[in-house]
């Protein structure tokens, strides 16, 4: 299970229960990625938006 | 339809083509990138869809498909399994997107996704040759919403790691409530 955690800063759109769908990303490259996060989009009330998780601190290894 | 401008579905070894009577997408045959036709299979298992099976001693074959540059696109391929010993890697260009491996001895078949920024008039979504010959029964490409990628990515491809639906099934998330989210 991942737990995305938003940016202290970003502000809150919409309540948790809101909350209709989660789409999860992590970046993938040839290079390496010195801060590897992962991004998410999400929708609630029918809308649309997205928004980048804390550093993640362990490598990720699917 | 004009919402499916830049719709890219690929029906591998398709007998021609057709439209999805629930999403109303059109898929188109596979025969103009790889015409021969002696390496289609059915799947042993279930599934109804026929898969394009790349008989290769080394390297990879890839699908190559028009984009537009600067443009976000998501690209998936389904892969059917006949075996749980299945493995391959599949790749965006010369970039690892993901591997095919079943997880569970149940799964039918899996989905590698992934989302990019394209950075030239074409993308190569590449199947190479791993502990058995890759193969592949669809692969869709469809333009997403210019702001659904931030720009400060580190990277230009991301790979799904979870589609988590909190009401309501996947398809008709994708397909019919939510069409910007393909």
């Amino acid at each position: 299970m991942i737990t995305v955690k938003m940016r202290k800063k970003q502000t809150k759109i919409c309540e948790d229960e809101e909350i209709e769908l989660v789409v999860l990303y992590f970046p993938v490259s040839t290079q390496r990625i010195s801060k590897p996060f992962y991004t998410f989009v999400y929708l609630c009330c029918s809308n649309l938006f997205r928004g980048k998780s804390l550093l993640v601190q362990k490598k990720y290894n699917p | 339809m004009t919402f499916f401008v830049g719709f890219e579905n690929i029906a591998c070894c398709a007998d021609s083509n057709y439209t999805d009577p629930q999403t109303s997408l059109n898929y188109t045959t596979d025969y103009t990138w790889f015409p021969d036709r002696g390496s289609c299979r059915r799947p042993k298992i279930g599934l109804h869809e026929k898969v394009r099976l790349f008989p290769i001693d080394e390297g990879k074959r890839c699908y190559n498909l028009p984009t537009i540059k600067n443009k976000v696109y998501l690209i998936r391929g389904t892969f059917p399994f006949d075996s749980v010993n299945s493995s391959f890697n599949v790749s965006i260009g010369v970039t690892q997107l993901g591997a095919v491996r079943p997880s569970t001895p149940q799964d039918l078949e899996i989905e590698i996704e992934g989302v990019f920024r394209a950075t030239k008039d074409y993308i190569d979504f590449c199947l190479v040759k791993g502990e058995v010959d890759p193969f592949i029964s669809r692969l869709e490409l469809r333009p997403l919403p210019e702001d659904y990628l931030q720009h400060d990515l580190p990277a230009s491809i991301l790979k799904l790691i979870s589609r988590n639906s909190l009401w309501g099934t996947k398809d008709e998330i994708r397909y019919v409530i939510y069409f910007s989210l393909r």
